[in-house]
């Protein structure tokens, strides 16, 4: 039985309709072939995929961590020597003055160090070169002196040490305390013998002790001392140069923390030139990737670990698509006689032919379909925060922020007809035109080389997505996408 | 017996007893598709090759909404479109001369064409007259989907499926007055 078809497409349906080819056999096993290999693929991907975030999630937190709970140790890279020593100068000083206030005020102890004085001269005793004192001395003293000593010499009962701290910290109130002007003074006055905790001692010995000595720590050590006897253990205090050197490192510890803390509220200001190439990604094939490049300058502010940076770039972009025109073809042209008159004016009559050009174009349509390509200059602004770490000569940064940018110019080239003289009845644009304003999101995780002191190159891998599609919203499919992209964005700074 | 969905998990697990079955049980009436979008059949090889390799690696995605058979079609057609956009971008003229003067007087003579035949016609049609022609005509596709798979506007969809036409009736007269 025969058909009978209205029309050609019912004809291409009911042709088509169960029509079905086998494939050539070396297909299923190219195929075969390409499944097993994205498989393993696909699994070593799914396994580097998970160790990548264990081991970016572990070094954003090493990373900030460190910057949370080490940066003073950090910022102690940056401190002058110079500065210490005056520094450290300084407070010592302070602590001459503040021995010295305490003399001037505690008369009491200057009458002491009068009678002091006296006793020795009156008993003219023989002089003393050891720093460590001896019992025997006791009977040149005073008898106030001698009470003191044997305070500290006796100790055959146990006493808890808590009453032994307090009963030291009593002592030490009553006990004279010695500035520098005071012991240069006696050391020239008494040929270099002096008294210390009411016992004569080399003024050699008791100069280097006694200089940079503030008087918390002469109280610690009798303190110590005290506990000491507790055990038996007769001593008086040990003032030698190493342990002078201790409560001078204690003392640098305090500098260090004010010149750190001096320090670190002082921002590093940097300027940087970058250069971005960049592949931007549209979720609807593969054939719609675009690359771009960024020139741009950035403002960095360096602040305790912490950087903000901001900046102005040029951003140039390219679109690709098609022209489709439908034309009539030019065939030529002919004079079209309107009408004719005639000139009568001589002895013969004369015909005046008035015509107009008429152009012939062919009455069959064709088609022509050329490539475009569409330029686009944006203005980008992005402003970014995030996290620098500083070691020695790299130092790693993560930052991330918005990028506002701004169509500046474009170039949207005029369609190429295949001829001259063409009569276009359509054209077809198939390609995409842009907004003028887009913002982004970007993170860049990247690390910078000190070439200098003041001149470092970086490089930074960076993400960027685009907030909402660059294009218009016409008959196209990305103007509903959101693309996103990748590139790397390398940079000369400067560092002031 | 196994269900429809078994058989995919089975091939979402990498079976490939199942991968296999399932290649053979729909690769014929896709391969006809391939053809049909396709200038030749490398092209349609290349196009059912690239097709299945998407399906098998998007299986996982297929919701069990509708037809698996019509997902399979769907990927292989995307495929295909996506096959010749790649190919798209250069300069074509095409003529399209006296077809306006072509006409089918005896509808009956028409079944005597046989498919191959008209494969070989269809073939002939620049590529984007082929995509449109088989999208709306037998695919059943809106100029309106057309427009949005392939980028175009709806118009350029009308006309080129007009102009596709067109062709094919012409090239349909000359094969009856030639051959039969």
């Amino acid at each position: 039985m025969k058909k009978t078809y209205k029309n050609i497409d019912e004809l291409f349906i009911d042709k088509f309709r169960d029509f079905e080819v086998d494939p050539p056999e070396i297909l299923w096993d190219n195929i075969k072939q390409n499944i097993s290999e994205s498989n393993s693929i696909s699994s070593n991907f799914n396994g580097n995929r998970i160790i990548s975030v264990i081991i970016t999630i572990i070094s954003v937190a090493l990373i900030t961590s460190f910057f949370i709970f080490d940066g003073e140790k950090n910022n102690s890279v940056a401190i002058d020597p110079v500065n210490i020593i005056s520094e450290n100068s300084i407070q010592d000083k302070e602590n001459i003055e503040q021995i010295s206030i305490k003399n001037i005020e505690n008369t009491e102890t200057k009458e002491v160090l009068n009678k002091n004085q006296k006793v020795e001269k009156e008993t003219q005793a023989n002089t003393i070169t050891d720093i460590e004192p001896k019992i025997e001395k006791s009977e040149i003293e005073t008898k106030t002196e001698k009470e003191l000593v044997e305070t500290k010499v006796k100790y055959p009962e146990p006493e808890k040490e808590e009453k032994l701290v307090a009963k030291a910290i009593n002592e030490i109130k009553e006990e004279p305390v010695y500035s520098k002007s005071e012991e240069i003074q006696f050391a020239s006055s008494d040929n270099n013998n002096i008294i210390y905790n009411n016992e004569v001692v080399t003024s050699d010995s008791f100069k280097t002790a006694i200089v940079s000595q503030p008087i918390i720590s002469i109280e610690e050590e009798l303190v110590q001392n005290i506990i000491d006897k507790s055990d038996n253990n007769i001593e008086k205090p040990n003032l030698n140069i190493l342990e002078v050197k201790n409560t001078d490192n204690q003392q640098q510890d305090v500098i260090d923390e004010n010149i750190i803390s001096r320090n670190r509220i002082k921002p590093q200001i940097s300027l940087g030139a970058y250069f971005t190439p960049e592949v931007i990604f549209y979720p609807v094939g593969n054939d719609v990737n675009k690359n771009a490049y960024t020139f741009g300058l950035g403002l960095n502010l360096n602040y305790n670990g912490f950087v903000i940076e901001s900046g102005l770039g040029f951003n140039f972009s390219e679109d690709k698509g098609d022209y489709i025109i439908d034309y009539e073809e030019y065939l030529g042209s002919y004079e079209d006689l309107l009408n004719i008159t005639f000139d009568t004016s001589g002895q013969t009559v004369e015909p005046i032919f008035h015509t107009t050009t008429v152009e012939v174009y062919d009455s069959l349509n064709k088609v022509s379909i050329s490539a475009a390509k569409n330029s686009y200059t944006y203005l980008q602004i992005p402003l970014f925060v995030g996290f620098v770490k500083n070691n020695r000569r790299i130092s790693y940064t993560l930052k991330g922020g918005p990028i506002m940018s701004f169509m500046i110019n474009k170039n949207i080239p005029d369609v190429v007809l295949p001829e001259d003289k063409i009569k276009i009845i359509k054209i077809d644009r198939n390609i995409p035109t842009r907004i003028n304003t887009n913002w982004q999101f970007a993170i860049n995780v990247g690390f910078a080389y000190k070439l200098s002191n003041h001149l470092n190159i970086s490089i930074e891998p960076t993400f960027r997505y685009y907030l909402r599609s660059v294009y218009n919203n016409d008959n196209s499919i990305i103007s509903t996408k959101h693309p996103y992209s990748l590139g790397v964005r390398t940079g000369l700074i400067y560092k002031f | 017996m196994h269900s429809e969905k078994d058989f995919i998990d089975r091939c979402i697990n990498n079976d490939a007893k199942a991968q296999e079955a399932m290649y053979k049980r729909y690769a014929p009436k896709m391969f006809g598709v391939c053809l049909r979008f396709a200038k030749n059949k490398i092209e349609a090889e290349e196009i059912l090759q690239e097709g299945f390799i998407k399906i098998f690696a998007n299986l996982k995605n297929f919701r069990h909404e509708g037809s698996f058979e019509g997902w399979i079609r769907r990927t292989i057609i995307n495929t295909a479109i996506n096959y010749f956009k790649k190919k798209s971008r250069r300069f074509v003229e095409i003529d399209i001369d006296d077809i306006k003067t072509s006409k089918i007087t005896d509808e009956s003579i028409l079944d005597k064409i046989s498919v191959n035949e008209l494969l070989n016609l269809i073939q002939t049609l620049p590529n984007g007259y082929r995509t449109v022609f088989n999208l709306n005509v037998i695919e059943g596709y809106t100029h309106k989907e057309i427009g949005k798979k392939l980028s175009i506007s709806e118009n350029t969809s009308k006309s080129q499926l007009s102009r596709a036409r067109a062709i094919l009736q012409k090239k349909v007269i000359n094969l009856i007055n030639v051959g039969l």
